[in-house]
């Protein structure tokens, strides 16, 4: 590998990951500076029901890691301090981080919260090379936000996200065309992006583990056993990604919307399942007219104490926005899981199958929602200017 | 923390808080506490920015020693400005600002 000391030659691109290190924790850590150098676990308080959001690096040397739940946590690391989410300090450090790489490239896709994609290709007038933009990148980051990220720099997302896991925390780690199948043959499966524990397990069971054994394979037979993603499978092991680096404002519209609710304690109440209910669809609905999409598919999700987990969904005669009717499929489908009886760990509301609501939807819409809709409207304002927690439906409630 | 009646800038005030969750850890014994509760804070507008100099917080003035944070998060269409800091005695809180309601309150104190 070179190292990427110097700008590769059209029409080669050069996509970076930057990965914040241990996020959650490390903004808490700088909110709290006395909490430096001993472990943090964020995700709430020591003996609630829950997972880790994050766990610092101190925490990770007893094993605490992100999803651990916070029982366990507990269990393996006594002595950490944990600490409730703020998502909305979060959420703004990241908007700020955002701006920053914003100086380094126009292309900039923010992943999640905590990691974005960058298409430095043609930066050469302003950087000596791809490492030395990362280096200024990680600086800025540093002075500016008091916080460290990992970066990798590939020919594209896929390689620039392994990367970027090389060397963590504070790392960087370039990766050339150039080598790149040797790069990748000793590395575990798992590591591709896309395969998870069922993928992980079905080729194990053929007697694969590193990605040189999938390499090896031809893609007729990766199809054969793995039909389409079998495709996918043969060009991933070589490195293979032609996957876009899309600015937030480039993105196509959003295909499903969702909320779910995991309750304190598991409940057998139908009450409450109805109440929370009418919370997510509310929610829900609201996202949807915000998005300007009216959805023609609702499915619940449906998970009881047993960590079994359905999700059912039905397609309405008319796309639609409203809560009400929302609310009304989710209960019919709630009813459909034949929940009597049952403990209920979680629920949840998803939206899909949308069309754009225009100017005539109203009159298209169901004539039994038009009532509504005025209603609907004044909530929303009062949504718009005093927050959403302002004015609320009576008996929606989570717990 | 010592809970003495000391006036912000003259008049005396009294704030009644209400403690709504806390994360208190016996083992270690480091405690903190998410709290609502209306606060006075003395703050300066400096370069576009606001900087809180010093609160009363349950009758006593705590003097801001250092900024630790700051966030924003939108309430509506109005905005609310998070601070984290520490006051001269070490003690840390966070405090937030409701543009709309021109209010403040503290929203978390910790306490080694």
């Amino acid at each position: 590998m070179g190292g990427m000391k110097s700008w590769p030659e059209a029409p080669r691109r050069v996509v970076m990951h930057v990965d914040m290190d241990a996020f959650f924790a490390a903004v808490e850590e700088n909110l709290l500076p006395v909490l430096r150098g001993k472990p943090v676990i964020v995700g709430g308080p020591r003996g609630v029901r829950g997972v880790a959001s994050t766990a610092n690096y101190a925490a990770r040397a007893y094993g605490v890691h992100s999803a651990t739940s916070l029982t366990k946590a507990a269990q393996l690391c006594p002595d950490a301090h944990f600490i409730s989410s703020s998502f909305g300090a979060y959420a703004d450090y990241s908007r700020r981080i955002v701006e920053i790489l914003h100086r380094f490239s126009p292309k900039v896709e923010p992943a999640s919260v905590d990691e974005a994609y960058l298409d430095v290709t043609g930066m050469e007038r302003h950087f000596e090379s791809p490492w030395a933009l990362a280096v200024a990148l990680k600086k800025a980051i540093q002075v500016e936000m008091d916080l460290t990220c990992s970066v990798g720099i590939a020919p594209n997302k896929l390689l620039a996200k392994m990367a970027s896991s090389q060397y963590k925390p504070d790392g960087l780690f370039a990766l050339e065309a150039e080598g790149v199948e040797e790069w990748l043959a000793p590395q575990p499966v798992r590591n591709l992006w896309g395969v998870g524990a069922k993928t992980e397990d079905a080729l194990e069971r053929l007697g694969i583990r590193k990605i040189g054994d999938l390499q090896a394979l031809s893609r007729e037979a990766l199809i054969r056993r793995f039909g389409k993603w079998g495709h996918v499978l043969h060009d991933l092991a070589r490195g293979k990604d032609n996957g876009s680096v899309v600015p937030k404002d480039e993105r196509p519209t959003e295909k499903s919307i969702s909320h779910e609710h995991t309750f304190g304690v598991d409940s057998d109440d139908p009450v409450l399942w109805h109440a929370t209910l009418l919370a997510l669809s509310d929610r829900v609905a609201r996202r949807s007219r915000q998005s300007g999409l009216a959805a023609k598919t609702v499915t619940l999700k449906f998970r009881t104490s047993d960590f079994v987990t359905r999700t059912h969904g039905h397609s309405l005669e008319r796309p639609t926005t409203s809560e009400n009717t929302i609310f009304g499929m989710a209960c019919r489908l709630l009813d459909e899981c034949q929940p009597d009886g049952k403990f209920v760990r979680l629920l949840g509301v998803s939206l899909s199958n949308f069309t754009a609501v225009d100017t005539q939807g109203e009159l298209l819409a169901d004539p039994s929602e038009s009532k509504d809709s005025e209603v609907t409207r004044t909530v929303d304002q009062i949504r718009d200017r005093f927050g959403s927690d302002a004015i609320g439906r009576l008996g929606a409630r989570y717990s | 923390m010592r809970a003495v009646q000391e006036p912000l800038f003259g008049a005396h005030f009294t704030s009644e808080g209400e403690i709504t969750s806390s994360g208190h850890d016996a083992a270690t014994g480091a405690m903190y506490q998410e709290l609502n509760d209306p606060v006075d804070v003395l703050v300066l507008f400096e370069d576009g920015a606001l900087k809180p100099q010093r609160f009363r917080w349950k009758g006593r003035v705590h003097r801001v020693a250092q900024v630790t944070g700051r966030w924003k998060t939108d309430k509506g269409a109005a905005q609310v400005r998070h601070f984290a800091l520490m006051d001269e005695e070490a003690n840390f809180f966070q405090l937030a600002y409701d543009e709309h309601s021109a209010a403040w309150k503290v929203t978390r104190v910790w306490v080694e």
